[in-house]
């Protein structure tokens, strides 16, 4: 037993250097920490094998499997997505011209540039909702940006590699920002529970909130422009107790088969 | 079932087979496994591995694999720093403690220890949560049964096809010979 407590403790001042020496990179640059690194290099080994996959994947029902159907298929569901967002820009430019806004900040009309990815990789466990994207610090990636899809918010940075980088997706638990119901203005909280139902927290018992409210970002908390759908009301609950409903809300995105997506590529003093 | 090969002696081929087939498995599951199995109901492949190199690996090697194959898990998914690494580092610490009382060739003792270690796992998981993440809420997460069907799912396949990656690990070995070769 003398031996193992002499190698625990060993082991302890081995994480006790590693915790030290991540500290101190950190201060450095983000993407150079341990982790950022450990992703760099097996964030390339997945991008081979999602690639791989998908070039087999793509060659055998592309050839072998409806063909025709297949394109077809997806461009109608393209159409469909586009259609989609376009409806819901459009009922959201239509309710903030009744309420007459005519202070229109020009500055946001400036939209911040944005860059496509490729999602190479998922969480390992069903634990948290991360996925693995093929942009990272070199290309302009900040941790706390925005990332989208033309369906609607995906979730944000959280982690850098020099070619790579890690998105909270807004079904993890860590997951909250501020939304609104676009029919009612009501406002709460959209959180994550690692599930594919997140729910909608601090919408009081007398708000005007039913099954089918389309939920979208509020602009608040500074990542996400206003107006990005997030998903829809898909129960909504009166408590016996509490001053609060119960509402649980279905994402706009399917997180299942998340392949592209964008990133707002907003400055750091942004966000 | 082939006899185990000598407890606390693992040649450098041997633990680097060993480190890159557990990184061979977390690649192979973030990237095709997802595909078809996005919910989790799947094996923890990497936990048979560390249970495997809990019966069968030194403890420095087997020690300095799981932390290694832990911190690679931590990275990759998006739990704070340090869970796996230290879950699997316990686990292996556990099985090195109890592997005088059992024996590693029987199937029935790797499904019942690979199951109560999956199990373990999956606790521990949660309690570390629940205890060191604010934003961690298990009532939430209680709610949702199809979470906890799935967690339950995979702890019984993992238990369950253990024997079969067993023999798989205990194959990479290099044969008695080579190895007593080595290990003079």
């Amino acid at each position: 037993m003398g031996r193992h407590l002499r190698l625990i403790i060993l082991i302890s001042f081995v994480f006790f250097a590693i915790a030290l020496i991540s500290r101190w990179v950190g201060r450095q640059n983000e993407s150079l920490q341990p982790q950022g690194l450990t992703l760099e290099i097996v964030a390339s080994l997945q991008n081979i094998v999602t690639r791989s996959a998908e070039g087999i994947e793509s060659f055998w029902s592309g050839y072998f499997y409806l063909v025709g159907a297949r394109e077809e298929n997806q461009k109608l569901h393209t159409t469909l997505d586009l259609a989609r967002a376009n409806l819901t820009a459009l009922r959201e430019a239509e309710l903030a011209n009744k309420r007459l806004k005519k202070l229109l900040d020009f500055k946001q009309s400036l939209e911040p540039p944005i860059i496509a990815g490729n999602v190479v990789a998922s969480n390992p466990n069903a634990w948290f909702k991360t996925v693995v994207i093929d942009k990272g610090e070199r290309d302009g990636l900040r941790t706390g940006q925005p990332v989208v899809t033309q369906n609607g918010a995906v979730g944000r940075v959280v982690e850098l590699a020099p070619h790579y980088a890690k998105v909270l997706l807004l079904i993890d638990y860590n997951s909250s920002l501020d939304a609104m119901v676009q029919r009612t203005r009501v406002r709460g909280i959209l959180a994550g529970n690692s599930t594919s139902i997140c729910r909608l927290k601090y919408v009081l018992k007398h708000d005007d909130l039913v099954e089918g409210d389309v939920l979208i970002t509020s602009g608040l908390g500074g990542v996400f422009p206003k107006g990005l759908k997030l998903g829809t009301v898909i129960r909504v609950k009166k408590m016996a107790h509490g001053l609060f409903l119960e509402v649980d809300v279905r994402p706009a995105v399917n997180f299942n088969k998340l392949e592209e997506v964008l990133i707002i590529l907003k400055e750091e003093r942004e966000l | 079932m082939e006899t185990q090969a000598k407890a606390g002696f693992l040649t450098v081929k041997e633990a680097l087979g060993y480190f890159f087939f557990g990184l061979l498995f977390l690649i192979l599951k973030t990237t095709i496994w997802m595909r078809i199995d996005p919910e989790y109901f799947g094996p923890d492949l990497l936990l048979i591995l560390i249970t495997y190199l809990g019966l069968s690996a030194p403890f420095i090697t087997g020690s300095i694999l799981a932390v290694c194959l832990g911190f690679i898990c931590d990275t990759l998914s998006g739990g704070p720093l340090g869970l796996f690494t230290t879950i699997y580092l316990i686990i292996f610490w556990l099985v090195v403690m109890i592997r005088q009382d059992f024996d590693p060739a029987s199937p029935f003792y790797q499904i019942l220890v690979t199951l109560l270690l999956a199990a373990l796992s999956v606790s521990m998981v949660w309690g570390f949560l629940s205890l060191y993440d604010r934003g961690f809420e298990p009532s939430l997460m209680l709610r949702k049964h199809f979470f906890l069907i799935a967690q339950g799912i995979s702890v019984l396949v993992t238990g369950f096809i253990s024997p079969v990656f067993f023999w798989f690990f205990q194959r990479l070995r290099l044969p008695e010979a080579q190895r007593k070769e080595q290990e003079a």
